[in-house]
């Protein structure tokens, strides 16, 4: 138990070692080093890094700190709502295809998931936008807001400021926030919920063919009781290790649809530093975007060790 | 039952190989006919046709597409219209059609390969250089491949060889985790351990005992890789990182057409995205296709 988790430890060090290096010879790279060697250069880097001093954007002249933590939470706001939908929706449909295999509306589900997910993110998005927001003019599709409104940055959460304006009767501010909502978050959850619907079906069907649910219905208890309560609990850790690589499939996604829908957040950000070539957003990009992804890894990974350690009485299990 | 089953001559059946199973099947192989077709129907229009994909005409702007074939120009000009700057949508599409995909499949096959060797080579041969090794990759298998992706494009800048280059090395960890997984999953069975104490060499393990196992996830897994390669081409194209401007690809040619759409010319961004699904789509089928026949072929 404590070997787990110190190999963990162990393992984000490492990573967070070889990432900081991988910024540093971005930082080299650009700067003409004069007189100071290599190590003084890495010490003074250091000490940067310490004091939380992540450089200036050659573009717009401002601290990156302070342009990456605006876009990093309202990025994070498209993605966990995406994520979360994705997750309902993936595990409902994925357990009733699981329940009901080889029939022809599992065969169809399947179908539909293997369609929808050949489908391009950009495309779909823009398909969207042309459709829905153009041709029948239900829901607006650009921004976060309609120009008209004047939100406060109080906490970077566009939902959470709108309802936190003061002198305002009607929520329509809070409205007009939320329509702007449904095209990204549908466009995002599309790809996540086919690879839910794939996990869940194969993690649930293996686990009904197991000998205690034969024996819990032998014994009359209801289906429904039997799947709430044995199936699923013991599914989920399965669907817990490989939910992390869906995770990042999203935060690749939201890049391209952050572009289509001009939502401000890290995607456009990391674009228009590619297209400026500016080192120290895209370093800055790396460096956080790498430890987040590393140590929602581990995390993932050593709740589902958790979950089969205490399964198996507090025995360690071996591999 | 079963002495007369054995006896029995119409009871003990042929094995059927499995690209018999595979004809036999009928939405996997319909998948490779299309394919094939449309493979076919690219290559003739590059080499046979004379169309040209940079040429802007000024009298023709904004052409829908008309399927009434005219012979004036020569065959295949102007079926499907012309885009904003008087360009051939016909030709840009096969030509941005042989970019994307020869750069996907280049970089799917290249990054197999190394994957592959390098998960063999890891899962056969444990000591602490090789075990180093597989840390190092499983770490890197838990980013998303884009990561590295956009880190290889900003140094070197946007053609189209960097991008194989990168989309190669971010595939490479993900089939050598694949590979490693198998080849250990097959090591510890009692087969192998049976063979290995009859003294059997490493490569007679391997070509019989273990390879036979594993065949059909590894060309399940190749077909998945290549669909991987052609959606990140794209999505890199429709960022604007993977060729210079005149140049057609998928991905480029939706992004510069997306604000045209609005205007009423569906076709400009309706065609390269069609290409992109059919192609993905058949891809899967067919290596889910080749899954199951060989599947059915083994037991």
């Amino acid at each position: 138990m404590f070997l787990i988790i110190l190999r963990k430890i162990i393992l984000f060090l490492c990573s967070v070692i070889v990432l900081l290096g991988l910024t540093f010879w971005f930082h080299v790279r650009v700067k003409n080093l004069g007189d100071s060697n290599l190590f003084d250069e890495l010490m003074i880097y250091l000490n940067r890094i310490c004091s939380l001093d992540f450089g200036i954007s050659s573009e717009s002249g401002h601290k990156v700190l302070n342009e990456f933590i605006p876009a990093m939470i309202a990025s994070s706001e498209l993605v966990v709502i995406s994520i979360v939908i994705s997750a309902v929706v993936g595990l409902l449909f994925g357990s009733y295809s699981a329940l009901h295999k080889d029939t022809i509306l599992d065969s169809m589900v399947t179908n539909t998931s293997i369609f929808f997910s050949a489908i391009p993110v950009f495309w779909l998005a823009q398909i969207l936008i042309s459709v829905i927001s153009v041709y029948f003019d239900i829901i607006p599709s650009q921004h976060r807001i309609s120009p008209l409104y004047d939100v406060p940055n109080v906490t970077g959460l566009i939902l959470v400021d709108t309802l936190l304006i003061s002198g305002e009767d009607n929520f329509s501010s809070f409205f007009n926030a939320l329509m702007h909502f449904p095209l990204p978050v549908i466009a995002l959850s599309i790809l996540p919920v086919t690879e839910f619907i794939r996990i869940t079906r194969n993690s649930l069907y293996g686990v009904m063919q197991q000998n205690y649910i034969k024996i819990a219905f032998s014994r009359g208890r209801s289906p429904y009781f039997i799947i709430l309560h044995h199936a699923i609990r013991n599914a989920l850790p399965k669907i817990f290790q490989q939910s992390s690589s869906i995770i990042f499939l999203t935060f690749t996604s939201v890049i391209v649809v952050e572009n289509a829908f001009n939502w401000p957040g890290i995607g456009m950000m990391i674009i228009q530093a590619i297209k400026n070539n500016d080192y120290n957003i895209v370093s800055i990009y790396l460096l956080f975007v790498g430890i987040l992804f590393i140590f929602l890894n581990l995390m993932l990974e050593a709740l589902a060790e958790f979950f089969q350690y205490f399964k198996s009485g507090g025995v360690k299990i071996n591999g | 039952m079963a002495k007369t089953e054995f006896l029995d001559i119409n009871a003990r059946r042929k094995k059927v190989p499995w690209w018999r199973i595979f004809r036999n099947s009928w939405l996997p192989w319909y998948a490779f006919v299309t394919l094939v077709t449309l493979v076919i129907l690219i290559a003739v229009s590059i080499l046979f046709f004379d169309l040209n994909p940079y040429d802007q005409q000024s009298s023709e702007f904004f052409k829908k597409p008309n399927i009434t074939f005219s012979f004036r120009d020569g065959i295949g000009k102007l079926i499907l219209g012309t885009d904003d700057l008087g360009r051939d949508v016909y030709a840009r599409l096969m030509y941005g059609c042989k970019n994307t995909f020869l750069c996907s499949f280049g970089a799917a096959t290249i990054s197999y390969i190394i994957g592959m060797m390098l998960g063999f080579i890891t899962s056969v041969y444990s000591n602490p250089v090789t075990g180093s090794v597989r840390y190092f990759i499983r770490t890197m298998n838990s980013y998303t491949p884009m990561i590295f992706v956009f880190a290889i494009v900003t140094v070197l800048g946007p053609s189209i060889k960097n991008t194989l280059w990168a989309i190669t090395v971010s595939l490479v960890p993900r089939f050598t985790n694949i590979c490693y997984n198998l080849v250990d999953g097959e090591k510890k069975k009692e087969y192998v351990k049976a063979v290995t104490l009859d003294g059997a060499s490493p490569f007679f393990i391997f070509k019989f005992s273990i390879f036979p196992n594993i065949r059909d996830t590894l060309i399940s897994q190749y077909t998945k890789g290549l669909t991987m390669a052609i959606l990140d081409v794209t999505s890199l194209g429709f960022l604007g990182l993977c060729v210079k401007d005149p140049e057609p690809e998928l991905g480029c040619m939706i992004a510069e057409n997306m604000d045209l759409v609005y205007t009423g010319n569906y076709w400009l961004i309706a065609l390269p995205g069609l290409m992109i699904v059919l192609f993905v789509i058949m891809i899967n089928i067919i290596g889910d296709g080749i899954r199951t026949s060989m599947h059915k072929e083994s037991s």
